[in-house]
């Protein structure tokens, strides 16, 4: 598999202060890549850098192709990215002129609009909320109606800026599921960027970074085994997380377990 | 004391095509100490409660009564300050509302506004800042180059600048990581501890409310479906999954384990507890 993404040495500084020094980073085509660190340690300045909003020293290859100030618009093509604040970026009346938005200014014909308007609100489930103000919807809702307007131009890879930090857990739950799919029948990137562990659980691999450095990277269950650096450096430890590692040093179980159900049937056989 | 509701229904935009009831007969009795956690999902009645609570609005029907005011339609303009200066509102995100360089000008903002003397604004701004476990340090420093975490408390020591008795706060952990949120907590409970302030916290994390609340509201659709000591609330797993809420993972746990295996362990809201429990128990 290629890497979809590729930094390079990257440093960038914010008032004479490194908040990058010499980075590197892989993201294969189709990853999906949970970043995660606690306020302050770069997570969402990397984001900004990777689309193209901050100017840094380094190499930054997007899709085969070096950031430079020619390649921002062909790049950001390819990028959809859904911050927290979705309220912030909403642009039409309607869910429905909201998910169309970009693909007018990309001059699709309204037959195609209107397909891919209804493909993506089928995949996020909002069909029944098309004709409805977003700023007025749950906040749910509200992301959901960001996520389908970052994916309805089918960009390879989509950039999630904390974005599900204020839904309720049902309702992240099944957004993440819907992810999931996107990103195994579409070959979807997906980069989430969170400091709530329990979001990385369907990722492929995980990086911590503190202060703007990587301090450690690898599959989501090994890195979930790092209680310690996570306690060190202010992340939360996610219940079936800190159940499944202190199980294990009472001898009860030999791995994490994140389903709870699992969890049960393996204690009580 | 207590903080009544009585009979209270809101309806926003009334008698207009966009009329929406967003509470309906509601009636609360809660003891005015300790920390009371109300939860519901988006558009349950929440923000509209709270908002009732010191008078940014005021209820269609009923009444609320709260810190020896009566709040209800038509109430005299002139104590809404007074009742705004016993009962403090934390807003969600409170730190985008700031508009002053530093932290001095921030915290004291209403102190001047109300013509507080000098003497006085500086003695109450040093007491809020130590209350929200800061201190003087932060006085002349730039409220919007410190850490997430310091603007948040900076932002309830404005409102807490009153020693407000009650003190309301909007999902007051929002954006904020475990150091942060662990600060918080710890800033609910001396609150509650050693300044007997009553700490009212809307939010949608019940593991945090399992820890340190003494009492929780559930809401739904502009109804109160739960309210009482978190076990009473938190044992109802049925009727919460029902509103759209869940009960906190810990209780998950061990309301999964007796249901399914007949295994009776004890309430926890320790993890480590949880597992002596258990290896008792397997």
């Amino acid at each position: 598999m290629s890497d979809i993404i590729r930094i390079n040495n990257l440093s960038f500084r914010y008032h004479n202060k490194f908040v990058f020094e010499k980075l590197d980073l892989s993201i294969r085509d189709g990853e999906w890549l949970a970043i995660v660190g606690p306020n302050g340690s770069g997570k969402s300045t990397l984001v900004k850098i990777i689309v193209g909003l901050l100017k840094f020293d380094g190499t930054l290859i997007i899709d085969n192709m070096p950031l430079s100030t020619y390649n921002i618009p062909h790049i950001r093509k390819q990028i959809g990215v859904v911050f927290e604040n979705a309220d912030d970026y909403f642009i039409g009346e309607t869910v429905a002129d909201d998910l169309a938005f970009a693909l007018e200014n990309l001059a699709y014909s309204p037959n195609e609009i209107e397909h891919m308007v209804l493909d993506i609100a089928n995949t996020f489930k909002i069909n029944d909320i098309l004709d409805k103000d977003p700023h007025f919807l749950s906040g749910g809702q509200k992301q959901r109606v960001a996520l389908a307007a970052a994916l309805v131009t089918n960009p390879k890879i989509l950039i999630i800026d904390d974005a599900l930090a204020m839904i309720d857990e049902n309702e992240k739950e099944e957004i993440l599921e819907i992810l999931d799919k996107l990103h195994r029948d579409r070959n979807l990137t997906i980069i989430t960027i969170t400091h709530n562990l329990a979001e990385t659980y369907k990722a492929d691999r995980m990086i911590v970074i503190n202060n703007g450095k990587l301090i450690i990277e690898g599959p989501v269950k090994a890195v979930l085994q790092e209680d310690k650096i996570f306690n060190r450096i202010g992340i939360e430890i996610p219940f079936m997380v800190d159940l499944s590692i202190k199980l294990q040093l009472y001898g009860l179980i030999d791995h994490i377990i994140l389903d709870m159900n699992e969890m049960v049937n393996t204690l009580w056989k | 004391m207590e903080i009544r509701i009585n009979n209270v229904t809101h309806i926003y935009n009334e008698h207009t095509l966009f009329e929406e009831t967003a509470l309906e007969d509601v009636n609360l009795s809660l003891d005015e100490k300790g920390i009371i956690g109300i939860i519901g999902k988006s558009g349950s009645g929440k923000s509209t409660l709270i908002q009732l609570l010191n008078a940014l609005i005021v209820p269609s029907y009923g009444n609320v009564e709260i810190a020896d005011f009566d709040i209800k339609k038509n109430m005299k303009v002139k104590n809404i300050n007074d009742l705004r200066r016993k009962v403090g509102l934390v807003f969600q995100f409170p730190e985008e509302q700031f508009f002053n360089p530093t932290v001095r000008e921030e915290v004291s903002f209403a102190l001047k506004y109300f013509r507080y003397k000098n003497d006085r604004i500086h003695k109450q701004v040093s007491e809020a800042l130590t209350m929200v476990g800061l201190n003087d340090s932060y006085l002349e420093r730039n409220v919007f180059e410190l850490s997430s975490g310091e603007q948040r408390m900076i932002a309830i020591a404005s409102v807490m600048v009153f020693n407000p008795k009650i003190i309301i706060l909007d999902e007051p952990t929002a954006g904020l990581d475990y150091r942060n949120k662990k600060k918080f907590m710890n800033l609910a409970r001396r609150l509650r501890d050693r300044y007997n302030k009553t700490v009212i916290i809307v939010t949608h994390d019940v593991d945090m409310l399992n820890v340190i609340a003494d009492h929780i509201v559930a809401l739904d659709n502009g109804k109160i479906v739960l309210s009482g000591s978190k076990n009473e609330v938190f044992k109802n797993a049925t009727l919460l999954h029902k509103h759209g809420l869940r009960v906190p993972k810990i209780v998950e746990f061990t309301g999964k384990v007796i249901t399914e295996k007949g295994v009776i362990l004890g309430r926890h809201t320790d993890v480590k507890d949880l597992i002596k429990d258990i290896y008792r128990n397997v």
